[in-house]
């Protein structure tokens, strides 16, 4: 399981925007509040600076792009390469959970320790225009995967209330995923290391998920805690963390 | 979806209890609204005076150089805010006025509401005198005097002659109310116009199918009398073990006397509907609709329809409130 923190993005340039949707958008809390291209194929410059090895798009509209990572100069390009939802490539790992029409994705690329900039080209589109809600780099921070307990689920915000003649009425609102599971870490190590430098420190703010399960699967994701983790010091070097994550729209 | 424009030190700022991703993007930064209603001041008419509580925002607001970045908040912001349940054109307005500083506390910041005063303080004043004037013509000259346009397309257009004199100033509004309602008359404003109407005239028909909550109905305490000094009235069935109910009437022979406390006793006494609908469009806004639907949900069915009187917007339980006089009959 991974975890991008601290977020290295410094600021962001779009080729076009909306007048009512600019591209500072994406380095708020609010996937729902985009960044709006004007039309279906649009590119984004991100800035990052040094010591990030991953980049995160939640709410991205895009189905197919490339991504280009560039030294500080603009002008060199470190790697590129083209991708879309059929391949992963060997030089950029990158997972994506698309089952809904609102995707995110999670892309490794080699570790820079200078600052940087990632070129998004946004090719094919689900909409009329380019869309990203929030993004994010930097180390992604790696622990063991989730036991075999990992849960999935929903939280559906939408209200319903009976009829006088006991239909319901129903408005839809947003519906989120929820992740929920244990991960046995070495205490003195990957689980101070969660518990104390990245979750004491930012509580609920919502962060930049990887997790991955023992069958491979994986599910990127812009969460925040439910509640705060609890871990069992079990045995005699290892620790238990479990831990409820909600999706952030 | 609540959507509200509040302008802070020149700039406006999108807000909403949800994230809203419409032709702009509405902030979530809206904590609670307090519904705004009117309510007719009288059983049987009177003004449908406007009230508005106030509505609460999260600190960022003010205090996060993402948004207004002042803090302490601001004494007073212009403020309108607006219904939809769809998209952002098709927003109905439920308010436009100022929002005032009220205070704050760890959680919030609160802001009472203000509408714009209707008439803007205008008075009649002690010693006017209206002697054989009729009501349209009484509202035609303090319309006039408040600044306001007037529809009286649907007032009564005889057996209204007013004879009174002012005894003392009094704001127009409340003078209006009084006067009105011994007809058995209600006004409302909307959009810079004062509506007359007889509380007995439809001011348009909807009629609601099997889409509203549960809902109850009830009647007024019964009354044993309308009186005005020593005049009673004398129509229907009394009912000994009622109150009195005292008014003030502006006309002058005994005819009249009894016409108007006849009519207050009818309408006073028509039965209650409170009839709880979803927040979908189109929104029933203007007072006196003549709402009818048939219940289903009871013993037998009824059948009923109510002239509204009463609207309270409860966005936070998603639901307005219609109140009205009305009729009932098995379905």
């Amino acid at each position: 399981m991974k975890v991008i923190y601290p977020d290295k993005v410094s600021g962001v340039t779009a080729e076009e925007q909306h007048a009512n949707y600019p591209d500072d958008n994406v380095l708020d809390e609010h996937p729902k509040k985009v960044w709006a291209a004007t039309s279906a194929d649009s590119g984004l410059t991100v800035s990052v600076n040094g010591g990030a090895n991953a980049v995160f798009l939640a709410g991205c509209s895009a189905t197919s792009l490339t991504i280009t990572v560039k030294d500080s100069n603009v002008s060199t390009t470190v790697a590129a390469v083209n991708y879309d939802l059929k391949g992963i490539d060997t030089y950029y790992d990158f997972f994506t959970d698309f089952f809904t029409n609102y995707t995110s994705y999670w892309i490794d690329y080699t570790y820079q320790d200078s600052d940087h900039f990632l070129v998004f080209d946004f090719l094919e589109n689900t909409g009329s225009t380019v869309q990203v809600g929030v993004v994010r780099a930097g180390a992604a921070r790696s622990v063991y995967e989730p036991d075999w307990d990992l849960t999935e689920g929903f939280v559906d915000y939408s209200i319903t209330r009976e009829l006088n003649n006991g239909a319901f009425y129903h408005r839809k609102r947003d519906i989120v995923k929820t992740f929920s599971g244990s991960v046995e870490l070495e205490r003195a190590g990957d689980y101070h290391v969660i518990m104390r430098d990245i979750l004491q420190v930012e509580g609920q703010t919502p962060l930049a998920w990887r997790i991955l399960d023992y069958d491979n699967q994986s599910w990127a994701i812009y969460a925040r805690l439910q509640g705060s983790p609890v871990g069992s010091h079990n045995t005699r070097d290892y620790s238990v963390l479990n831990f409820d994550l909600i999706e952030v729209l | 979806m609540l959507l509200v424009e509040l302008e802070i030190s020149g700039t406006s700022y999108y807000l909403s209890q949800e994230g809203l991703a419409l032709n702009r993007y509405w902030d979530a930064l809206v904590q609670t609204f307090d519904p705004p209603q009117y309510s007719m001041e009288k059983p049987y008419g009177g003004y449908i005076r406007p009230s508005y509580g106030g509505i609460t925002f999260f600190h960022n607001l003010f205090s996060s150089t993402t948004f207004a970045n002042v803090w302490v908040p601001p004494t007073a912001c212009q403020i309108a805010i607006h219904y939809t349940n769809s998209d952002q054109d098709s927003s109905v307005t439920l308010f436009t006025g100022t929002a005032h500083f009220d205070g704050l506390n760890r959680e919030e910041v609160r802001y009472n509401l203000y509408g714009e005063k209707v008439g803007g303080g205008a008075t009649v004043g002690k010693g006017i005198a209206y002697q054989n004037i009729s009501l349209k013509d009484v509202f035609t000259s303090c319309a006039v005097t408040a600044g306001l346009s007037l529809d009286t397309s649907l007032a009564k257009s005889s057996n209204t002659e007013v004879y009174h004199t002012v005894t003392s100033d009094q704001e127009i509004t409340s003078f209006l109310s009084n006067l009105s309602a011994s007809f058995t008359h209600t006004y409302y404003t909307k959009e810079g116009t004062l509506y007359l109407v007889d509380m007995n005239q439809d001011n348009g028909t909807t009629t609601i199918d099997f889409y509203f909550y549960p809902s109850n109905y009830e009647t007024n305490a019964p009354l044993s009398f309308v009186t005005s000094g020593v005049s009673k009235s004398s129509s229907g069935a009394t009912y000994p073990y009622g109150t009195e109910l005292s008014t003030t009437l502006f006309v002058e022979s005994e005819t009249s006397t009894q016409a108007c406390l006849d009519s207050i006793w009818d309408v006073y006494h028509k039965p209650i509907m409170h009839l709880r609908v979803p927040f979908t469009e189109p929104l029933v806004t203007t007072p006196r609709t003549r709402v009818q639907w048939l219940d289903t949900a009871h013993g037998a069915d009824v059948s009923a329809y109510q002239r509204v009187q009463s609207l309270r917007y409860d966005i936070d339980n998603e639901e307005i409130i219609l109140s009205g006089e009305g009729e009932w009959e098995a379905g």
